[in-house]
């Protein structure tokens, strides 16, 4: 039926907005409404007594659309980053994204299945079941926001060990050696895997390229005035996330004085296969947990 | 009806207990910073200030500001930690004798701790070479603040400082420089990290 509303219809519908906006002001932190671009969140509140001078965060790159949740889609890359805070050295495991996993809750399935189902504190439990550490923080973002803050620190240089492209993502492809990455170059360069010789394990070494790449561009940065200042209040303004912004300025502090010649990677090996009609990754659980023990007290590893 | 005599010391009393009630232990223990005396008792105590003595408070610089927070308070916290990161610069350079010096003032509790038992982490960086001269020249000293404010308040910070020292008797100089960087725990600033460089010139 049409026609034009009656007084009291018209302020029972503004009243219900202006009820809707009032919620979503009070939920959403400092008032304004913003999509979550990034999230950080913290999963453990333990003291590591064993390594109190270690970080863990799972870096998990969401391959959430517009419009959707980035907290319950799939992860698309996933690396568990260590940080030693007293001798600035730093690690980075690597885990294949469809890596058969026993995920709490849920069963047997891909192990970026784990952010679909229980958010980041599943997606975190599910590393540490197969590495042997539990992260402290899990970080998720979008690859929009990812283009978004390479370019705003003038793009990242990276070493590529093989020439590569791909007909949706470059098809120009990537030159060998010393090359820079421009915002959307840097998500490509990160989630291109078919055009690679081993698919998802070199995909997951390249997401470790670019994680040195962003860093040694975080330090070198680092000493001028204001720098970390400045990108803790521009990520605040970007972020979710229950930590404040003291707990985040030491966190960028602590990256920030990662020593690049102590940087050490690995990526989880395994084999390739199909589980009925999806292809997945078989992990060495047993080389992920010597990964595991090998840097969980220095955020060294020895070798991959 | 009380006398006069007893008035008085009543008086006197309850002013006493006012006055420590006012000033507090607190506010008594804030003369020293970690048991460095701040600049204001150092001179109190000397009661000199000779031009280059290590009694001369350092040069205060603003630095840059992530968020906002008025001029006044920034002003007003930019003070607090140029006197947390020089009580630690005097602490830790500037006594003659090696033995009194303590590289653990204004540092939270866990960055003292690693500094007291790390025997294995470079710590080059925070040895000065013996100063026979308590009133050494200080060629520079120079403390500039980085603030990130949010809501208002001042969160976290990082002091570049700038430190030039003239051992008495030589014509070399001896310079640190670098970072420190800083968070306000249980109300007071706390330096958790630095990144320093030392060098003779």
């Amino acid at each position: 039926m049409t026609g034009r509303m009656s007084l009291p219809q018209r302020i029972r519908r503004l009243s219900a907005l202006f009820l809707a906006l009032a919620v979503v002001g009070v939920v959403v932190p400092d008032s304004a409404v913003r999509p979550a671009e990034l999230t950080l969140v913290k999963v453990n509140r333990a003291e590591r007594t064993d390594a109190p001078d270690m970080i863990w965060i799972l870096a998990v790159g969401s391959d959430a659309r517009p419009g959707q949740s980035m907290l319950r889609t799939h992860g698309d890359a996933l690396q568990l980053i260590g940080l030693n805070t007293r001798t600035h050295a730093a690690t980075a495991i690597g885990i294949p994204r469809d890596s058969w996993v026993s995920i709490h809750g849920v069963g047997m399935a891909k192990i970026n299945e784990s952010l679909v189902q229980g958010g980041p504190h599943l997606m975190a439990r599910s590393v540490s079941e197969l590495v042997g550490i539990k992260p402290d923080y899990v970080m998720v973002t979008r690859f929009k926001f990812f283009e978004r803050m390479v370019d705003s620190i003038g793009g990242i240089d990276v070493r590529n060990p093989r020439r590569f492209a791909d007909p949706y993502l470059n098809v120009k492809g990537f030159d060998s050696g010393r090359i820079h990455l421009n915002g959307y170059s840097a998500m490509a360069f990160s989630r291109i895997r078919k055009s690679l010789p081993a698919g998802d394990f070199d995909r997951s070494a390249n997401q470790q390229r670019t994680l040195r790449g962003i860093h040694a561009k975080i330090r070198a940065n680092a000493d001028k005035p204001g720098f970390i200042e400045r990108g803790v209040t521009s990520v605040l303004r970007n972020m979710r996330t229950d930590l404040g912004p003291a707990e985040l300025f030491r966190l960028a502090q602590v990256v920030a004085q990662v020593d690049s010649g102590k940087i050490t990677n690995c990526v989880v090996p395994g084999g390739v296969g199909w589980v009925g009609e999806a292809s997945v990754v078989f992990p060495s659980v047993a080389t992920a947990r010597r990964y595991g023990r090998d840097a969980r007290t220095d955020a060294v590893i020895s070798r991959c | 009806m009380p006398s006069l005599a007893r008035l008085r010391i009543v008086f006197v009393l309850f002013t006493t207990v006012v006055a420590l009630l006012l000033l507090g232990p607190g506010r008594l223990g804030d003369r020293m910073i970690d048991g460095v005396p701040r600049l204001a008792e150092r001179a109190v105590l000397t009661g000199v200030q000779p031009e280059g003595s290590v009694l001369a408070g350092p040069i205060v610089a603003r630095g840059a500001l992530g968020g906002e927070l008025g001029t006044e308070r920034r002003d007003e916290v930019t003070a607090e930690i140029a006197e947390v990161v020089d009580a630690w610069l005097y602490s830790t350079y500037l006594p003659a004798d090696p033995a009194q010096r303590d590289a653990t003032a204004g540092l939270t509790q866990r960055l003292a701790r690693d500094l007291r038992h790390d025997g294995a982490r470079d710590q080059s960086v925070l040895r000065a070479p013996t100063l026979t001269d308590p009133a050494a020249e200080i060629r520079k000293r120079k403390v500039s603040v980085d603030l990130l404010a949010t809501r208002g308040a001042a969160r976290a910070a990082t002091a570049r400082v700038r430190l030039v020292l003239a051992p008495s008797g030589t014509t070399r100089t001896v310079g640190v420089r670098g970072r420190l960087f800083l968070v306000i725990k249980n109300g007071h600033w706390r330096i958790f990290g630095y990144d320093l460089a030392k060098g003779d010139r």
